[in-house]
């Protein structure tokens, strides 16, 4: 019967491993199957208030005439909004005002890239009526400034426009570079490429360092509320950051949210640009009315279309080149 | 007598502790740790296919060979459903007879037809244009992968419970709408 003993020995020493290799691999499961459907939460909610930017879409009145798609005057708050509502509704937490005030804390700044500043929505310590708060709220915008060597103070925006101030003539003018390069003397204006390379690093630095002190600022509330989770920024690559100031957008961070034995960070960074529709191009072939996508053909159409529903409304058939 | 058989009995367990039920589950866990991999292979093709909407051969390649690293084998269903509205017409070859209305329909294309245009039959470079599976917006793609080969942790199963049981052990569904058309 010995064998047996040893067999009986064994399998109390190797049965616990094999449980909590157990217990691991189904942690490790469940864990990425939650990681999954938390990327999908915080991509949706930041392309819903990418969207949401747009939604209103108005120039402002401060820059009617000019004609770039990307100066909009943009509805904040609704997109900040919108982006906790999708955050929320995922979570389950509609209706439950303490869990939403919960999931705010691991939510350390949510930030807008406007066209000619930056706006940051973070918990903040404010009194009112004696009392004190600490509530998320709006942050004025912070335009892009930067000053050269000689004092000039540049504002940038999104684009090549730019509103200069020159101290030694007291002196402010805006328009675009190719306008200003010949009225005002300052060099950086006159080499394009210069500018556009100065004008990003300046839009990422002020972004970065935006984020950087509210994160860091939210360490210190997120203490008391129970979080012991070093809030950082996160190393976003170089390239994303030039994709993502190319159009207003939206920048969120989710960071320490606990999830099994570990925790779960991320951040997210959402466009809002304007589509180009593709166009579709009507013909009649043997008194049947078809459509064609406007890049299977280069014939003139006999009639244009904006959607393919547009074009089945007026009962042309779809075909594909 | 009842001594020897008790001996082989014995034994009998004692091989099984100490060798069949161990591999079991150290082989199960293999399949737990595929089973994870081949799931983050599949979202992260699919994501990607998504946010772009299109499909690469490099991207199919990539995947595949991903796919191929766990030492299984896979069934890749891919599915792309292209939405279209099309004109409601009595008689199609007849242009008075539309009725005003319009049908919204999904065309179906499975593996074959994306792999026909990914992987065509000419000798066209990889990265041509032409071998580009594009998607438009709204339109659903989906990937499903099931492994094909019976993996370690069946066979043993099977050999200690005596049945058949199929071969899928790893099944991976995932897909999602098209968000953005980067042609």
């Amino acid at each position: 019967m010995k064998i047996n003993k040893l067999a009986i020995i064994f399998v109390l020493i190797a049965f616990p491993f094999t449980w909590l290799n157990r217990l691991h691999a189904s942690e490790q499961s469940y864990n990425l199957r939650t990681e999954t459907a938390y990327n999908s939460m915080l991509d949706t909610a930041v392309d819903d208030a990418a969207y949401a930017l747009h939604s209103k879409l108005k120039q402002s009145e401060q820059y009617s005439g000019y004609d770039s798609d990307k100066r909009y005057s943009l509805d904040v708050q609704l997109a900040v909004s919108t982006f906790f509502n999708t955050i929320f509704i995922n979570m389950n937490a509609v209706e439950d005002q303490v869990i939403q005030e919960t999931i705010k804390h691991y939510i350390p700044a949510v930030g807008v890239i406007g066209y000619d500043g930056f706006t940051l929505y973070t918990e903040e310590e404010y009194q009112a009526s004696g009392q004190t708060y600490y509530k998320h709220i709006m942050r004025p915008v912070k335009p892009y400034t930067h000053v050269d060597d000689k004092g000039n103070v540049l504002q940038f925006t999104l684009d090549d426009y730019v509103v200069v101030y020159n101290p030694s003539t007291k002196q402010w003018s805006r328009g675009y570079r190719q306008e200003l390069e010949d009225r005002i003397d300052i060099p950086l204006l006159r080499d394009a490429p210069l500018f556009d390379s100065v004008r990003r690093q300046t839009i990422i630095e002020h972004i970065q360092n935006d984020l950087a002190f509210a994160i860091n600022k939210h360490n210190e509330r997120a203490r008391r509320n129970g979080i012991s989770y070093t809030f950082t920024l996160p190393t976003i690559p170089d390239e994303e950051w030039q994709n993502s100031i190319n159009d207003v957008g939206v920048i969120a961070f989710i960071q320490g949210l606990p999830m099994g034995s570990g925790v779960y960070n991320n951040y997210a960074l959402g466009g809002s640009r304007i589509l180009k529709a593709s166009l579709y191009y009507g013909f009649t072939l043997n008194g049947i009315k078809y459509v064609y996508p406007s890049k299977c053909t280069s014939v003139n159409p006999e009639k244009v279309f904006s959607s393919q529903r547009e074009a089945a409304a007026e009962g042309y058939i779809l075909k594909r080149c | 007598m009842i001594n020897s058989i008790a001996k082989v009995a014995g034994l009998i367990i004692a091989v099984l502790l100490l060798f069949v039920f161990p591999n079991q589950d150290l082989y199960q866990r293999q399949d737990d740790i595929s089973s994870m991999l081949v799931y983050k292979c599949v979202t992260n093709f699919v994501d990607a296919a998504r946010d772009i909407g299109y499909v690469t051969p490099q991207m199919y390649n990539d995947f595949f060979d991903e796919l191929a690293m766990t030492g299984n084998s896979y069934d890749i269903q891919m599915e792309h459903r292209q939405k279209r509205y099309d004109p409601v017409y009595l008689d199609p070859t007849d242009v008075t007879t539309f009725q005003d209305d319009v049908l919204l329909n999904y065309e179906y294309h499975a593996r074959g037809d994306i792999l026909a245009t990914l992987f065509p039959d000419n000798t066209k470079a990889m990265d041509d244009k032409s071998r580009q599976y594009e998607m438009n917006i709204g339109d659903y793609f989906g990937v499903t992968v099931t492994n094909t080969n019976r993996t370690a942790a069946t066979v043993m199963m099977d050999a200690l419970t005596g049945g058949i049981s199929a071969n899928h052990n790893i099944v991976v569904p995932y897909g999602g709408l098209v968000r953005n058309e980067d042609q």
